[in-house]
């Protein structure tokens, strides 16, 4: 085959290539040094674009923005957190006064705390519901259940959104039977691990509070990183691939089904780079991965793109599904990115 | 819902979008995209929906059309009503608008065709729909958009550059 020219690569990329010419194009590329260092190329270029036009967005107001960059708070410092511990400490002190009165009050009292009716006490007692149903699963031995958890996870990835009705149905059945169980939470640190992804943002403050109130010595850094394994296993990583101006990572969704997420790094100059190692090492660029368009072209290559607010990297979420799943996904993966952040 | 309700909802925040990054004045868009619709509404049938606003919306730039008030004002409540139930952008801080002015000087740099397939592609439009849009054939969209690509990250780059050097220079 002859080489493509620039205009067929982008194509290619873009999913607008019909299944026959993409398959051409992948086994040349996948023996062409020199198209394969294109192909990457051309990747940076696409990425980069996206992330200027985007830029276009920002229309300044009236008045000139002198204001600092949003300071992103610590775990701790959040107001779920806050709230959390605010219900934990009126829960907890006043189990302990009960207990010194007397012990069959405890039950009451807490359920009575625990079903407060504001809005902080019904999202709380959600997350706690959610992860009671878990913890109830996963009973007893803890610290053994988190220990064997990559064993237990689903095979096929879960990828029920924050927003799917089968866990708010779930979150809602459990509400009741969460406000008692709560009780257990306090003396038992959930087995976070086993949380579904769904609930992680509350989870996480859940976790903090378990560790506060009953182990102080609980090692907070392994737990978080329990459930950051336990969040990229439901997004199972097929392949990554990084250039200096881009990575990008295959995430096997469901069987047969593929998306490619680019993370084009803020600088654009990187994406010339690129081209200059690539040149000069094109050895290297023959080893390049075959492209993840035409992994299945059932349904059309849909593409999103955002930019991360705090490191201003750009992601373009590509995969032959519809727009709606494109988005979970992309939550998914920004709690992910979120939970290995607070790791470093 | 009538059928032009139906096309507002679907399509009028990517138009907006399309026309604020083209125009960037979003009052000035929001006026082109219900000129748009109002066009639309005159249609009797419309083939490719996508593929044809965009290209009104696009004509509708050129030549800076004449307007038909009273329907503008129903579409107006319309895009209040959506208004509202979209957020509100994050406050701008300077190095982003200073990034964002970058940003449009790069793009006003381009080719108008080359601009305007970028932008149509950014929104989401197929290769055919970008073809029909701005009367290509649709073999030569994958050579005008790469050609839009390099030619955007490059000068973008020069600006970037440009700047960091009168930075360096100010604060020697």
């Amino acid at each position: 085959m002859q080489h493509p020219d620039e205009g067929t690569i982008h194509a290619w990329l873009d999913g607008a290539l019909s299944t026959e010419e993409s398959g051409t194009l992948e086994t040349h590329v996948a023996t062409c040094a020199e198209c394969a260092a294109t192909v990457a190329e051309a990747r940076g270029l696409i990425a980069a674009s996206s992330r200027i036009v985007s830029a276009l967005d920002i229309v300044p107001g009236g008045v000139i923005p002198l204001q600092a960059p949003p300071v992103r708070l610590a775990w701790y410092s959040t107001t779920q957190f806050r709230a959390a511990a605010a219900v934990l400490f009126v829960a907890g002190a006043s189990m302990i006064l009960m207990q010194g009165r007397d012990g069959g009050g405890v039950e009451d009292l807490s359920q009575r705390v625990m079903s407060t009716p504001s809005p902080v006490a019904t999202e709380t007692s959600q997350a706690q519901s959610a992860d009671a149903a878990d913890e109830r699963a996963s009973m007893p031995a803890e610290s053994d259940a988190r220990a064997a958890e990559p064993a237990r996870l689903p095979s096929r990835p879960q990828v029920a959104g924050p927003g799917s009705p089968e866990m708010r149905a779930q979150a809602q059945r459990e509400t009741a039977d969460g406000a008692a169980n709560a009780a257990t939470t306090l003396q038992a640190p959930a087995p976070v691990a086993a949380m579904p992804v769904a609930a992680m943002p509350l989870a996480k403050a859940a976790e903090g509070r378990a560790a506060g109130a009953t182990a102080p010595a609980l090692d907070n850094v392994a737990v978080t990183g329990a459930a950051a394994e336990s969040d990229m296993a439901s997004l199972r990583v097929a392949h990554r691939d990084s250039t200096p101006s881009t990575r990008t990572t295959l995430f096997v969704v469901d069987p047969g089904v593929t998306v490619s997420l680019t993370e084009s790094f803020a600088s654009v100059r990187a994406a010339t780079r690129a081209r200059q190692l690539l040149d000069a090492a094109p050895s290297a660029a023959a080893a390049a991965p075959p492209p993840p368009v035409n992994q299945n072209r059932a349904s059309p290559l849909l593409s999103i793109s955002w930019t991360d607010p705090l490191t201003r990297n750009v992601f373009t979420l590509s995969g032959p599904l519809p727009r709606e799943r494109l988005e979970e996904l992309r939550k998914q993966i920004e709690a992910r990115e979120r939970i290995l952040r607070s790791k470093e | 819902m009538t059928d032009v309700e139906r096309l507002f909802r679907t399509y009028n925040a990517a138009l907006v979008r399309y026309l604020t990054r083209r125009l960037g004045d979003r009052d000035w868009a929001e006026e082109v995209a219900q000129e748009t619709f109002v066009r639309a509404l005159r249609q009797e049938s419309i083939t490719n929906e996508r593929a044809w606003l965009f290209a009104v919306a696009t004509n509708l730039v050129r030549d800076e059309a004449r307007k038909d008030a009273r329907r503008r004002r129903h579409l107006a409540l319309l895009a209040e009503q959506e208004r509202d139930s979209v957020s509100e952008p994050e406050p701008t801080t300077l190095e982003r608008a200073q990034e964002a002015a970058l940003a449009r000087k790069a793009v006003d740099g381009l080719a108008e065709r080359d601009r305007l397939a970028l932008l149509m592609r950014e929104e989401g439009l197929d290769y055919a729909e970008i073809a029909e849009a701005l009367e290509l054939s649709p073999g030569s969209v994958g050579t005008t958009l790469s050609r839009a690509r390099r030619r955007l990250v490059e000068s973008y780059e020069a600006l970037q550059q440009g700047r960091d050097e009168r930075e360096k220079n100010a604060a020697s």
